[in-house]
């Protein structure tokens, strides 16, 4: 009962020998366009230039949550200003660092230990009064989505920021993030997603807010979202990557604070 | 060239008729559970169904494979693992990890016996003794990587990269042993290949210096024990970990649209057959017969 075939012909060669040959021609012209075009980055060049600012987002860059924390304390008690060591130090390791996955030229597990050492220099400095009054965001991945690598860095970047995240965690329904929505009132409401199949729980919980009368934006992202995806709901908008996504964040801050 | 041996050939980087079409992940869907009457949850928990559904896609498109279990996660909920048991659009994968060190964890005695182990052998020996003449029965493993993510939580694994590398060599030498092992019992039951899954290992995440160092010998070590046709498959961007795949000692490699197949080609050589690069979810998904069947040839 084999229901098709796909009408193979039998014997023919998939490519003729030139065929092959323009192909490698295109291929390796290809190739050597996409390595000019990526001019290889150095850490040191996506440092601040002022100490000790430089070696706190160098230690956080390099994942060294000790040094970390210590250069912390040590500008702290210095009597540095808590947020400008936020600002212009550890967030710019942290800048620095995801600056590289993007070429990459750093992978997952310097990341992840950039975010640990961001955090625990966090943790050093003190009441931030200014950087907390930004607002609230949601995280969470969509239902029946697991990943959640890309996620936390998301939270640990925005949380960098200035915001308090909640981590609602991963796979939540859209009637738990409504619990949570009612409870916290954040700003934003942040969803990630990897896989196509999951990716419409975001339409779900878009409608959802509307239809509780509830006005907070749902921004989106990870592999599987794009602009046209999240364009289909007007509460829903997209953003490519965690800087973008700060910016999108502040804009909403600045526009509710006025 | 009947469809058997077309596989055997092309993996064996020998003379075939045309390519064949073939892939060692699972290609089921909704609709075969429908009609094969498997429902989603049995189909994880039930050998005859699981066989039933595993058997669709040659039943119903002439595909000439059948492909168990379903999910990256059997190995995972044997050793300890929380499970999310996902919908019927979606595999069962793991909730929470067994373990948060490598001395926490040691592979059980009666590992073959756990969760649904032997579910899954059955359904394997069902699908030889009914199909095994005229389709490939391709019993899927979950790479060594991937299963140390799950047991131990992906976050810790990769962070102890840069940590604590030794912790990942010791967890990595506990959870081969399980790739192994199952990949072993599969044969033993009537698998004519096993096709290793690992894609947590993929570029995405590790760079191809961390791949060579903690990944590449124990592929190594999986590919040398299996006394079958054997693949890997690695999700993603794998461009930078080629040059180590191809000394692996697989059969075949399998691996996504991110890297072209001229580039992976000129990496890999002869050492190692190129399977899939199609997009599963732009072209296969949301694409055209047309497209899929272009992109094909
Ligand atoms: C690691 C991985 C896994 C791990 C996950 C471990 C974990 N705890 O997260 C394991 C092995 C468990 C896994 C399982 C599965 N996986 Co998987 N996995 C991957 C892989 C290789 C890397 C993902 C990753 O962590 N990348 C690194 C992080 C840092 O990047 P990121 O997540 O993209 O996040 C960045 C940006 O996207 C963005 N971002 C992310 N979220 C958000 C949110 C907002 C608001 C914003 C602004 C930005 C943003 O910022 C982040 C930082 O830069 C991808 C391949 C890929 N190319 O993505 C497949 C991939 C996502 N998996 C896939 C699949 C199919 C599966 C499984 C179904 C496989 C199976 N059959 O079992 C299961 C499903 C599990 C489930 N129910 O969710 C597919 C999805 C296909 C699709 N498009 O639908 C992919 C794309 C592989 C592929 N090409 O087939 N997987």
């Amino acid at each position: 009962m084999r229901a098709f075939t796909l009408g193979y012909e039998a014997g023919k060669r998939f490519l003729d020998d030139h065929e092959i040959f323009e192909l490698i021609e295109k291929g390796q012209k290809e190739e050597t366009l996409s390595q000019e075009e990526k001019p290889k980055l150095t850490l040191e060049g996506l440092l601040p230039e002022t100490e000790p600012f430089r070696a706190i987002a160098q230690n956080v860059a390099g994942g060294d949550v000790e040094a970390a924390v210590d250069l912390v304390k040590t500008a702290i008690g210095n009597g540095r200003d808590g947020l400008i060591v936020v600002t212009d130090g550890l967030l710019k390791g942290m800048d620095a660092i995801s600056v590289l996955y993007d070429h990459k030229q750093a992978y997952v597990p310097e990341i992840l230990l950039a975010a640990q050492a961001l955090n625990a220099g966090l943790r050093e400095c003190g009441d931030l009064g200014a950087l907390e009054s930004k607002g609230t965001v949601l995280i969470h991945t969509a239902e029946g989505d697991l990943h959640d690598i890309g996620k936390n860095i998301v939270a640990a970047i925005v949380a960098a920021n200035g915001y308090r995240v909640i981590d609602l965690g991963t796979s939540v329904d859209s009637v738990r993030l409504l619990e949570a929505v009612r409870e916290n009132s954040p700003v934003a409401v942040l969803g990630s997603s990897l896989m196509t199949s999951t990716r419409s729980a975001f339409l779900e919980t878009a409608d959802l807010l509307v239809q509780e009368g509830i006005e907070v934006p749902l921004i989106i992202g990870g592999g599987a979202i794009d602009g046209a995806f999240a364009g289909q709901r007007e509460n829903m908008r997209y953003a490519r990557d965690p800087g973008e996504l700060v910016r999108v964040l502040d804009a909403i801050a600045r526009a509710k604070g006025k | 060239m009947n469809a058997k041996k077309r596989i055997f050939s092309a993996l064996n980087g020998g003379r075939v008729d045309r390519i064949p079409a073939w892939l060692p992940v699972v290609p089921v869907t909704v609709s075969m559970m429908e009609i094969s009457k498997a429902p989603w949850s049995g189909s994880h928990s039930n050998a005859e169904q699981m066989a039933k559904l595993a058997a669709m896609p040659w039943e119903l498109a002439g595909l000439p494979t059948a492909t168990v279990p379903f999910c990256l996660s059997l190995e995972a909920e044997a050793l300890g693992c929380q499970l999310d048991w996902g919908t019927v659009n979606r595999t069962p994968s793991v909730k929470r990890p067994a373990a948060s060190k490598p001395d926490e964890f040691d592979v059980p005695e009666n590992l073959l016996e756990r969760g649904r182990i032997l579910t899954a052998l059955k359904a394997i020996e069902i699908l030889a003794e009914h199909l095994g003449e005229e389709i490939v029965i391709n019993a899927k493993v979950t790479g060594p990587f991937t299963i140390a993510g799950h047991v131990f939580g992906v976050g810790n694994l990769l962070s102890w990269i840069k940590t604590n590398p030794e912790f990942v060599h010791d967890a990595m030498s506990r959870t081969v042993e399980v790739t192994k092992e199952l990949a072993k019992a599969f044969l033993a039951h009537g698998a004519d290949i096993v096709s290793v899954s690992d894609p947590t290992s993929s570029g995405d995440l590790l760079s191809g210096d961390y791949y060579e160092e903690f990944v590449f010998p124990h592929h190594k070590d999986v590919a040398a024990s299996i006394k079958a046709p054997s693949t890997l498959h690695i999700c993603g961007y794998t461009k930078e970990l080629l040059p180590h795949i191809r000394h692996t000692g697989f059969d075949g490699f399998s691996f996504e649209e991110k890297v072209d197949v001229l580039t992976a080609k000129k990496i890999l050589g002869d050492d190692i057959s190129l399977i899939g690069n199609i997009s599963p979810v732009a072209t296969m998904l949301q694409g055209t017969p047309e497209k899929v069947t272009t992109e094909a040839f």
